[in-house]
């Protein structure tokens, strides 16, 4: 499957804005691969593809802490040519290759993003050495948010590029729903979920509150027609 | 508008792009100058100030959680307005930015979005499609988003640098818990839900779903320290499942 132009320049610029939501501008979490996963698919076409690809890639971050300057990957902007490969290549290939993809490059992402901030020091150091003046700041300022721009177009602009020659590079994937594949790639979002349920304190209530959450979603997911 | 009025609304816009600088040396030092330029003394005690002091003064290393940050914000915009003198204003931003991170981080990084998340892949489980699971994590995400952000321009604002009893009145470490509880429900709910999706074997899902539960336990019991490495694990996990598709 190409991208026409159109839609290229429409994930690029989906990209960007994913990237600076994520620290410079809003964190409306658009920059969360759930959402930018999805609304990849929608520019592609394909929504679900997007959702999954962006939910898996979502729940194995769901332990990610952004406090204090912390150092972690960044999901966000790498599910867009996740998601793009995952609908290029097909099937549960192209899901397992999209999610390698994203998560390649949510490492990539939080390295980009370090640099970013040892770029915005030096850019602002006349600032903090008391040397300029208000539209000094202001234009420093600006800078710093149109590096972040400029480090997402790179990010998601590479990222295509990759996913380009991966989806040649792979077979053409077989159709089809949840499966096994998905489950294995749930298996980090296991992992995440364990640790989110440590870190919200367990105790004999809670551990009964999972237990009745449990059985209720058990119960409800029966009586809706389970499976798919 | 009368000036306070002005000073909320400021507040709250400038303090969407807060961390538009943000660097190790200051944090969101550089972001808090920024937010407040348009407060900044014209002169003092009838003598033209030396500028660049004065920014390198607001640009001192400041940290918040970014929908916190109107709070100390606000309050130091209210302090300039009232000509408050600066010694009382740099150990309120001392004193403030501990409570402002922590709060702020432990309410909304570890329990709402997270919850958030799972309200999402509660909705997917219950058959939603895309654009509704979306418009349900995004709505859910910002509307509390949208709140705090405001509410906390309006406390700065409103008591200025005794707005640490205003902080406590917003009870958040108490808002933390309730959605922490709820979670932990919600979290039982998808788990329970994803084993219903499977109730038609297909094959591997017994093993599948046997295998999630152990990677579970492992992340209760590790904790923090392991559930940091599912992105790599993913990627190892990924990256096999394409090799072996390819293969």
């Amino acid at each position: 499957m190409g991208v026409d132009p159109a839609g290229a320049l429409s994930l690029l610029l989906l990209g960007v804005w994913v990237a600076l939501d994520g620290t410079s501008l809003g964190q409306f979490m658009v920059s969360r691969p759930l959402v930018a996963g999805t609304l990849a698919g929608f520019v592609l076409g394909d929504p679900g593809t997007g959702l999954l690809v962006g939910a898996i890639l979502e729940v194995a971050h769901l332990g990610d802490l952004p406090a204090g300057g912390a150092r972690l990957p960044e999901p966000g902007p790498g599910a867009v040519p996740a998601v793009w490969l995952a609908v290029a290549a097909g099937g549960g290939t192209g899901v397992a290759a999209g999610v390698a993809l994203g998560a390649a490059w949510s490492l990539l992402g939080g390295a980009s993003l370090v640099l970013l901030r040892r770029l915005n020091g030096r850019l602002t150091r006349t600032v903090a050495d008391g040397s300029s003046d208000p539209r000094g700041l202001a234009l420093r300022f600006w800078g710093c948010l149109a590096l972040d721009a400029g480090r997402g177009a790179i990010l998601v602009g590479s990222g295509l590029v990759a996913a380009g020659y991966l989806a040649r590079a792979l077979p053409p994937g077989a159709a089809h729903g949840f499966g096994t594949g998905e489950l294995l790639l749930l298996l980090p979002g296991a992992l995440a979920a364990g640790a989110l349920l440590r870190g919200w304190s367990p105790s004999r209530r809670r551990v009964l509150l999972l237990g009745v959450g449990a059985a209720g979603g058990l119960a409800l997911g029966l009586v809706l027609g389970g499976g798919g | 508008m009368s000036g306070r009025e002005g000073a909320v609304v400021t507040v709250f816009l400038r303090s969407f792009l807060i961390q538009g600088a943000w660097n190790y040396r200051d944090l969101i030092g550089i972001g808090v100058a920024w937010a407040l330029l348009p407060f900044r003394p014209r002169s003092e005690g009838g003598a033209a100030l030396d500028e660049g002091a004065q920014l390198a003064v607001d640009a001192e290393p400041f940290n918040a959680h970014p929908y916190l940050s109107p709070v100390a914000l606000g309050a130091l915009a209210r302090a300039r307005l009232e000509g408050e003198e600066p010694g009382r204003t740099r150990a309120f931003r001392n004193a403030i930015r501990s409570p402002l991170g922590g709060l702020g981080d432990a309410l909304l990084w570890s329990a709402w979005r997270p919850f958030c998340v799972l309200l999402a892949l509660f909705a997917l489980l219950l058959g939603a499609g895309p654009g509704t699971v979306l418009v349900l994590f995004v709505a859910a995400w910002n509307v509390v988003h949208l709140v705090l952000r405001l509410r906390a321009a309006v406390l700065g604002v409103g008591m200025g640098l005794r707005v640490a009893e205003g902080i406590r009145a917003l009870r958040l470490p108490l808002h933390t818990e309730r959605i922490a509880a709820t979670g932990v429900l919600l979290l039982g709910f998808v788990g329970g839900g994803l084993l219903a999706r499977g109730a038609p074997p297909h094959e591997g899902f017994p093993i599948g779903i046997a295998g999630m539960g152990l990677f579970f336990l492992a992340g209760w019991i590790g904790g923090a320290a392991l559930g940091r490495r599912a992105p790599l694990l993913l990627l190892f996990l990924a990256a096999m499942a394409t090799w072996r598709a390819i293969g």
